[in-house]
């Protein structure tokens, strides 16, 4: 035992990576075996790598602590996303197996993913630029070549990825001119360096922030350029959307994450204009995915659409910090929470398209018609979900801390333009999910021979686990606003403590 | 030469790629205008590393690790593009490949399959 804490030990922060490492060349071996036996041996071989890097990352914490070696970090925050990325990561090891375990490259599909958490562990870890973009692009190059393998049906399918991945091109290309600039204010390799004060008045620093900002903005596909993130998470399969929103989409989080430090300049500079442009594309991207999921009728484009509108609520925050109306630690922490609102509600929705595409060849909302009446425990749970979701999205209230400081009015008019702005968006957002609840609970007329969804066991232990999480939350939710209990988001708490102490 | 002007000169290309993204209409040319935009990139790390006074070697590391893994992702794209498709959708996607298309579908209704 003293040997293996000593090998941990030495490979801290890389042992996690080095474990899935392991398991990515053992599945090597599995080659493109049809042999349902090694399949699962594989899929059991991974899972327990990615638990076991899991559980590594919090040992090696626990015992070592907060670490800064060679090109990586490894603080709190950086443990709190390689947790959350690892659960995605076997979340989505998940979908595949039941989705394409026939899949003559199955193995194939498996090392991918694998390489995909790989470089996102990477990124997360990473404190060196250099380190930052490698991982950066190969996150991409993963995701691009794992989506491509997981889709190769259908000819529309495939020249929506073309087109996803020439525009996801893009974020990178900027982000190394974004880099080169950079590198001219100052020679950090680290981008904690360029945080304090005195940065902020350089010139070449806002360029950089400036190309930054478009390049993540772009990278999430946020209106006015969802095209291709809308066509394409529409037209693959559910698998290959699980890839998009839990792979894709976090690694731009943690980016805006990594970036947190170059984007203070935009609160250093408290300018009106800058304000006024953050605000414009973040209601645009807002009342977009608000007003587009109206007419919807395909839940993956539904769901993709309230994706955006999450990340929507991020940029507003950036607006907010902008103008110095929260603290600028306030946008990591919201950040987040919309990985956890991901990984609370988009996980379990997502499994319930795919089953629903299963059973009805189509993942059209049509298709959920008197879901209540037919599985009545799935339909209570994802009902459950939902309300969750709302309750996620005013409780973990962009404008919490916003309105407990000096209250709104202390804010301006621009202050109450904002909340307005926000609500409203909310409004269209809830519209939206009653509409879909509204299907659920739809009566069928004839009703006597209606036959029942087949759903797999295992779907109502899956659902059952993220009931128990968001219950658990409501729960200590309320206990905490009726005073019974103490410091009852005591995590959250802390994490406001990670992104205070300029970790 | 100074550094402000290749600086400029960067800055130059760079707002040219932007511009040739957004007027492209086949995937050529949307190639050949982050092709520009890299080449900013190039020029800006090389302006930086030499006129710094510091030397810099990690600038060139970076150039040479920042270009592999990005073209890296551009063969994969291309190498996609040009294998997975059929020969006379292939010749469509190339004809119109706007990157900002904005059409009614991405904003209102259901995209047609």
């Amino acid at each position: 035992m003293r040997s293996i804490a000593d090998i941990i030990e030495r490979l801290d922060p890389y042992a996690a990576v080095m474990i899935l490492a392991l398991a990515l060349f053992i599945t090597i071996f599995a080659g493109f075996s049809k042999n349902n036996g090694i399949r699962i041996s594989i899929i059991i071989i991974n899972a327990l790598a990615y638990i076991a890097a899991f559980y590594i990352i919090i040992y090696s914490f626990m015992k070592y602590g907060p670490r800064t070696i060679f090109l990586a970090n490894s603080g709190p925050l950086e443990i709190i996303l390689s947790c959350i990325i690892l659960f995605f990561g076997l979340n989505v090891l998940f979908f595949i197996s039941i989705n394409r375990f026939q899949d003559g490259s199955f193995a194939r599909i498996i090392i991918l993913l694998t390489f995909s958490l790989i470089s996102v562990l990477s990124l997360i870890m990473a404190d060196n630029i250099i380190f930052i973009f490698a991982a950066f692009v190969i996150i991409i190059l993963s995701v691009f070549t794992l989506i491509s393998s997981l889709d190769r049906e259908s000819a529309g399918s495939r020249e929506a990825i073309g087109k996803f991945s020439v525009s996801a091109f893009l974020p990178a290309a900027l982000i190394l001119f974004g880099f080169s600039v950079l590198s001219g204010t100052g020679g950090a390799k680290s981008l904690s360096r360029y945080g304090s004060p005195e940065n902020a008045a350089d010139p070449l620093l806002l360029i950089c922030a400036i190309v930054f900002a478009c390049a993540l903005y772009l990278y999430f596909f946020l209106y006015p350029f969802q095209g291709p993130y809308l066509k394409m998470a529409r037209r693959i399969n559910s698998s290959a959307v699980s890839v998009l929103w839990f792979l894709y989409m976090p690694a731009g989080i943690i980016m805006l994450i990594k970036f947190r430090q170059i984007f203070e300049i935009f609160i250093e500079k408290n300018n009106i204009y800058a304000f006024i442009a953050i605000t414009i594309f973040a209601f645009l991207s807002l009342f977009g995915a608000g007003a587009g999921a109206i007419r919807a009728r395909s839940l993956k484009r539904i769901f993709s659409m309230f994706l955006l509108f999450e990340i929507g609520t991020m940029v507003l925050i950036r607006s907010i910090e902008s103008m110095k109306m929260v603290s600028g630690r306030f946008g990591g922490y919201y950040d987040l929470s919309v990985l956890i609102i991901m990984l609370t509600v988009f996980l379990p929705m997502l499994l319930l398209i795919m089953l629903i595409e299963k059973n009805t060849g189509k993942d059209m909302l049509a298709g959920t018609t008197g879901l209540i009446y037919k599985n009545t425990y799935a339909g209570i749970c994802m009902i459950i979900l939902f309300i969750w979701w709302i309750a996620a999205n005013i409780y973990i209230f962009p404008f919490g801390e916003f309105i407990s400081g000096g209250g709104l009015t202390s804010h301006g008019s621009g202050g109450i333009i904002l909340f307005a702005g926000y609500i409203a968006a909310l409004l269209l957002m809830i519209v939206n999910i009653f509409r879909v609840i509204m299907v659920f609970i739809k009566k069928l007329p004839e009703m006597g021979g209606i036959k029942k969804y087949a759903i797999p066991k295992i779907f109502y232990a899956h659902i059952s686990i993220y009931m128990l999480i968001v219950l658990a939350i409501l729960i200590s939710v309320i206990i905490g606003k009726t005073g019974i209990g103490q410091d009852h988001i005591r995590i959250w708490g802390s994490v406001f403590d990670i992104f205070s102490s300029g970790n | 030469m100074s550094n402000e002007f290749v600086f400029y000169a960067g800055m130059a290309l760079f707002l040219i790629s932007i511009f040739g993204l957004f007027a492209s209409i086949d995937i050529i040319s949307v190639f050949i205008s982050y092709q520009l935009m890299i080449i900013a990139a190039i020029i800006n790390f090389l302006s930086f590393s030499i006129n710094m006074g510091t030397g810099q070697p990690w600038l060139k590391v970076f150039l040479i690790i920042g270009l592999l893994s990005i073209y890296l992702l551009q063969f994969a794209i291309i190498f996609y593009i040009y294998s997975n498709t059929e020969i006379l959708k292939r010749r469509a996607m190339i004809a119109d490949h706007r990157l900002f298309k904005l059409s009614k579908s991405d904003w209102w209704g259901e995209d047609s399959i």
